[in-house]
């Protein structure tokens, strides 16, 4: 009697995970015990570490999981709008990341806090940035618990439980990123980045032609057939917009992806790490179009060892179709080779994970704790209070995840919309024009309205008691229009940034 | 002499290239809004006319980030 599979692909993961620990306490041994090398690797990250982590902590759970589901429910209009954000996102990553990274290293900024309470010269700003950061976080901590839930749950055939599935895989993020600090999830976003992209792609390939010998035309033949609504944009094109702005901009406006910019060594770095990023993205999305447009087929249709409604049955399981692509590679690729897909799904949302943790914890200590609660704290007091926030959000996201809050492509969306709200701020201060838009009452209002307003508008927080309520993507757009305004107007009756501080900015940013 | 110093907006496209690449990027991703007008199941080799429309259009905007990487942004 051999091995049985779900052993064989437990294993794996579970080797996956010690190689994940044993590279945080590779890096952890080089760490230099200052906040700065803690977490921006002391401004010297290169190329490989910049593009490969940026491209792998953009890349969750969201791209290996949810990406397939969406493909499967909604078809292609994913690729049309993915394809646009993803590229979006790397070109906004080098117009935004290149003038992060001169200010970052001109002014030693290490959070995003830094930057706008800098400019606007205001300790409110830092505050209200780093809490309302840290807040819609706990969103896309939440979508890589799921993640992780979703996976180990189905690689070890529902022995370990969802629940205890993703406490562990969450453990094994915080443990590496807790030793090695944000240095070790540099590192293992390097090896995950490979490992998923790999992944990915094999996946794609070995499932679609296990069905379909006949390759894509086969599947998008079969789809023809059976439901061809599925072969065009279904998505409205506020939708479109909505989502196309709120997975670039947005999500890049996050602090764990907002950071990386800081800890690069150059210009150059920040350049050729955007070209790589937008290959990277979007060619993601090929694969998953590939696992997703096969499982829509084999949904109706059903196959060997495949109920017709195998779907519906994963959602009354896991709350969400999320588990397609999980659920498709352990059922349907030796059990080898599924451990080591299955890692890299792990591997996608760990890799954003360990920077969430990371940057999360950065924030609350630096901006918070350190400015207010503990100014004379020392740097290993810093570090030591900065693990302990990062386990506590780590439970924190687990928490949620453990209530099964739906699609993970809905849940990323509260997060991206959060983080758009930055915007006005952020255009000000990387644009130092002659004509002051914003100013700090105007950044501070704006701030704070758009942020309420997607939060009361969004689905899943304000839409449950609301009785007016829209996808999170749409609601942040409406936030961000909102805040536009509120911002521009409030500035316009107060008094803008000091000329000097406008002046020191555009001599910073000049040549950028 | 410093309030006309602040004229960054002026040197974002201080080279025609500069604006040249932005004009291009706006009108791909304008582009991406035609799907609708082509939007329907017709196959063209094996796949959907809005889907190989959109590959044609991922990747002129690939090539645009490339260029733009290796001649114009610094």
């Amino acid at each position: 009697m051999g091995v049985p599979t779900w052993t064989i692909v437990t294993i794996i993961i579970i080797v996956y995970c010690v190689l994940c620990i044993g590279i945080g306490y590779i890096a952890g041994r080089r760490f230099r015990k200052t906040i700065e090398d803690f977490f921006v690797l002391s401004r010297t990250a290169g190329f490989i570490v910049v593009f490969l982590s940026i491209a792998s902590t953009y890349h969750s759970a969201f791209a290996f999981l949810t990406s397939v589901a969406v493909f499967a429910s909604a078809g292609i209009s994913f690729w049309i709008a993915a394809m646009a954000w993803t590229t979006l996102a790397a070109i906004w990553g080098y117009f935004y990341g290149k003038r992060a990274f001169l200010l970052g290293k001109a002014k030693g900024f290490i959070t995003p806090a830094d930057m706008l309470a800098d400019y606007y010269q205001s300790e409110a700003l830092r505050v209200i940035t780093a809490i309302i950061q840290a807040v819609f976080i706990i969103a896309y901590i939440t979508v890589q618990a799921i993640g992780l839930g979703i996976i180990l749950s189905i690689a070890s055939a529902g022995h370990i439980p969802y629940t205890w599935a993703s406490l562990a895989l969450m453990l094994v993020a915080a443990i590496y990123v807790v030793i090695g600090g944000l240095r070790a999830a540099y590192w293992t976003d390097v090896m995950q980045g490979i490992w998923m992209y790999i992944g990915v792609w094999v996946a794609g390939i070995l499932i679609a032609l296990r069905f379909f010998p006949g390759g894509v035309g086969q599947i998008f033949a079969e789809l023809h057939k059976i439901n061809p609504s599925m072969l065009v944009l279904r998505w409205s094109p506020d939708l479109l917009t909505s989502f196309m702005i709120v997975y670039s901009v947005g999500l890049m406006l996050l602090p764990h992806i907002w950071i990386k910019y800081y800890a690069s060594r150059d210009t150059w770095t920040i350049k050729w790490s955007s070209v790589g990023t937008a290959i990277y993205l979007s060619s993601y999305y090929i694969p998953a179009a590939l696992v997703g447009l096969a499982a829509a087929v084999l949904n109706v249709t059903g196959a060997p060892g495949l109920a017709p409604g195998f779907i519906k049955h994963l959602i009354s399981i896991y709350g969400s179709r999320d588990a397609v692509m999980a659920y498709m590679i352990y059922n349907f690729t030796p059990p080898i080779i599924a451990g080591f897909l299955l890692a890299g799904a792990a591997a996608a949302a760990m890799s954003t994970l360990d920077s969430f943790l990371g940057t999360t914890s950065l924030i609350l200590t630096r901006d918070l704790y350190q400015r207010y609660l503990r100014p004379k704290a020392s740097e290993k007091e810093l570090v030591i209070v900065g693990r302990l926030l990062l386990l506590a959000w780590a439970f924190i996201g687990w928490y949620f995840a453990i209530l099964k809050p739906g699609l993970i492509f809905n849940i990323t969306a509260i997060a991206c919309a959060g983080g758009l709200q930055f915007l006005p701020a952020i255009l000000q201060v990387i644009i130092p024009t002659k004509r002051n838009w914003v100013n700090r009452q105007g950044a501070i209002a704006g701030i704070i309205v758009g942020s309420i307003i997607t939060a009361v508008l969004a689905k899943q927080i304000g839409g449950r008691i609301l009785p007016i309520s829209f996808h999170p993507a749409e609601a942040g757009m409406i936030g961000l229009a909102v805040n536009f305004l509120i911002s521009f107007v409030i500035s316009a009756f107060t008094k803008p940034v000091p000329k000097e501080k406008r002046l020191e900015y555009y001599e910073l940013l000049k040549n950028a | 002499m410093a309030e006309r110093k602040l004229e960054i907006e002026y040197k974002l496209f201080k080279k025609k290239s500069h604006l040249a690449a932005f004009i291009i990027g706006i009108i791909l991703y304008g582009l991406v809004y035609l799907t609708y007008a082509i939007n329907r199941p017709t196959m063209i080799g094996g796949l959907s006319l809005p889907f190989l429309y959109s590959l044609v259009l991922w990747a002129a905007i690939i090539v645009l980030v490339i260029v733009s990487a290796a001649r114009i942004w610094r």
